[in-house]
């Protein structure tokens, strides 16, 4: 795969590296005098570099609030041609335009209840959805706290049986423990006889 | 016939002894006393001698008789016990009678004689039938041992033959008869361990084939209640202390650590005095035995003692749990061999011969039953 990395010398590489000091200190560099390409590009930078250093003057036209509303006039306009723009037009309540009288805002609730407008048919199943998804949100983690407490009640039913399971198991080493003397039991017949010489 | 491998270990031992044996007198100044009778001698040749022929003339003969009774000290002593004893030869109801006389040279003071003439007069049984040779389960005994002629020669005036009943297994006693031509009766028995040890003999001094109207039988101090089987006896354990416990009380299940040994009896005692009663089943293969006793509502007698001690242990996941060492204290040397551990209020007591090592087994295996259930 051949690389996107235009084919530069490694001189010209630091030359073009070094350009912002050099624009600064206002002096070619010196293998700028002898390569034509870095020669191009220095002079090209220079021109650059003084056109960046000057601030272009506002125009007429946004220097007053006129020229923002019409920025302002204009986004509506192309939010309203949108597919949000129409269905805003067609959800919204056209309220009506206020008048020198203040309205109070419960009156203003009454009017906007008492004209109801029918949703349009392709917003009630984003609507659905929507509640859906928040029930599931709810019910998700009611249903995790009741596999949680089964499964804990399981955990303690089984640990109950297993600890119980070792209780009446208990674990017994048997061992041997010589005796020197021979228990005074009369269980053979040498036992017996020897009973008598103690 | 007894096999090449037990030849090899015991044939040589026991020559020397039968040597030694048929040529010491019978007693000092005194020969046997031997009630002369019409009838053909029981042994005209060697192949009369079987496992049979002894138990039938062990049940079924009178005959009184004057013997030493020597047995093994733990220091290897020898202590012999002189006694008399009376059987009436009826096989379907025996009775003997069994008597102290006095101990092999010493002269015992009364307050010993006493003590002695009580502990007869208390384990006469078990003095009788189980403390010297006898064939308790004749089929049994086929399987299990071997016996071995030795010829015939004279003791104390009066023609003997020599059998040795040698077992199968290593880990037994072997048995040195010598028989009564004429009644086939043992006038001398030894018992001699795997290594040659002398372990206990029997050595008639008198013998009489004929006896005068015995005037009493020795009869048990303990109210004895016999049962065919091990579960009717522990059913038939009706003690207060039984009561509540009775899961205390088990029948061993040992079959397979001590497969040729049977159960052979299973009885019930009680002692008068305080009415401890004591489950006993004995097991033989024939002609050797041992033990099982369990007496319920005895106090643990090592409660306190550092045996049996909880040791907490800790688990990976879990809380801590006390693990429990349950003891069982073993007495052994080369005549006897006990173990006694308790369980569930239970004590239970296990006992053999020395040289029955496999008895170790036997009393892990009952204590497993006891700890597990199983």
């Amino acid at each position: 795969m051949s690389s996107v990395r235009p084919d530069m010398s490694p001189e010209c590489r630091r030359i073009l590296a070094e350009l912002p000091e050099s624009l600064v200190a206002l002096e070619m560099p010196g293998h700028a005098r002898i390569c034509v390409s870095c020669a191009a590009r220095w002079q090209a930078a220079c021109r650059l570099a003084g056109w960046l250093r000057q601030r272009p003057p506002i125009p007429d036209a946004l220097l007053g609030p006129a020229g923002f509303e019409a920025v302002v006039d204009r986004l509506v306009a192309e939010a309203e041609r949108a597919p949000l723009g129409r269905t805003l037009a067609t959800v919204l309540v056209q309220t009506p335009a206020p008048t020198t009288e203040s309205v109070p805002a419960t009156e203003l609730c009454r009017r906007l209840l008492a004209t109801p407008v029918p949703a349009p048919a392709q917003l009630w199943p984003r609507v659905r959805h929507e509640v859906n998804r928040q029930v599931a949100g709810q019910l998700w983690p009611m249903r995790r706290l009741w596999l949680a407490g089964v499964a804990g009640a399981a955990a303690l039913v089984f640990g109950l049986l297993v600890l119980d399971r070792q209780g009446t198991q208990v674990q017994v080493a048997i061992v041997f423990e010589d005796m020197t003397v021979a228990p005074d039991i009369a269980i053979m017949p040498v036992s017996v006889l020897r009973s008598n010489l103690r | 016939m007894l096999s090449p491998r037990a030849k090899s270990a015991i044939v040589p031992i026991l020559s020397g002894l039968l040597a030694g044996v048929a040529m010491a007198p019978v007693g000092v100044g005194q020969a046997p006393v031997v009630a002369a009778t019409e009838q053909a001698p029981a042994i005209q040749q060697a192949s009369d001698i079987t496992l049979d022929l002894l138990q039938r003339v062990m049940q079924g003969t009178p005959f009184r008789v004057r013997q030493v009774r020597r047995f093994l000290q733990p220091d290897d002593t020898m202590v012999g016990v002189i006694e008399d004893l009376t059987c009436n030869g009826d096989p379907t109801q025996p009775r003997f009678d069994i008597d102290f006389i006095s101990v092999e040279g010493t002269a015992p003071s009364p307050q010993a004689t006493g003590q002695w003439s009580a502990t007869y007069a208390t384990n006469g049984s078990l003095l009788h039938e189980h403390g010297g040779f006898r064939v308790r389960d004749l089929r049994a005994a086929r399987i299990h041992y071997s016996m071995n002629h030795f010829g015939r020669s004279m003791r104390g005036g009066q023609p003997v033959w020599w059998v040795v009943i040698a077992p199968n297994s290593r880990d037994k006693a072997s048995w040195v008869l010598a028989l009564d031509e004429q009644s086939a009766l043992p006038v001398y028995q030894a018992q001699i361990d795997p290594r040659g040890r002398l372990l206990g003999e029997i050595d008639v001094r008198q013998l009489s084939l004929t006896t005068s109207p015995q005037a009493s039988w020795w009869t048990p101090v303990l109210a004895v209640s016999r049962f065919s089987t091990a579960e009717a006896a522990r059913v038939a354990m009706t003690a207060p202390q039984a009561r509540g416990v009775g899961s205390g009380l088990l029948v061993p299940a040992i079959d397979q650590v001590m497969p040729e040994y049977s159960l052979y009896l299973a009885q019930v005692t009680a002692d008068p005095a305080n009415g401890q009663q004591t489950m006993v089943l004995g097991y033989t293969d024939g002609i050797d035995e041992f033990f099982v006793l369990q007496s319920p509502g005895v106090a643990d007698p090592f409660a306190g003692l550092p045996v049996g001690t909880a040791r907490p242990t800790t688990k990976a996941s879990g809380p801590i749990r006390s693990d429990r060492e349950m003891a069982i204290a073993r007495y052994e040397d080369s005549s006897l061999r006990v173990y006694l551990f308790q369980r569930n209020s239970v004590m239970v007591r296990i006992a053999g011969n020395g040289s029955l090592v496999r008895l170790n087994d036997v009393a892990l295996r009952i204590a497993q039953q006891a700890v597990t259930g199983v």
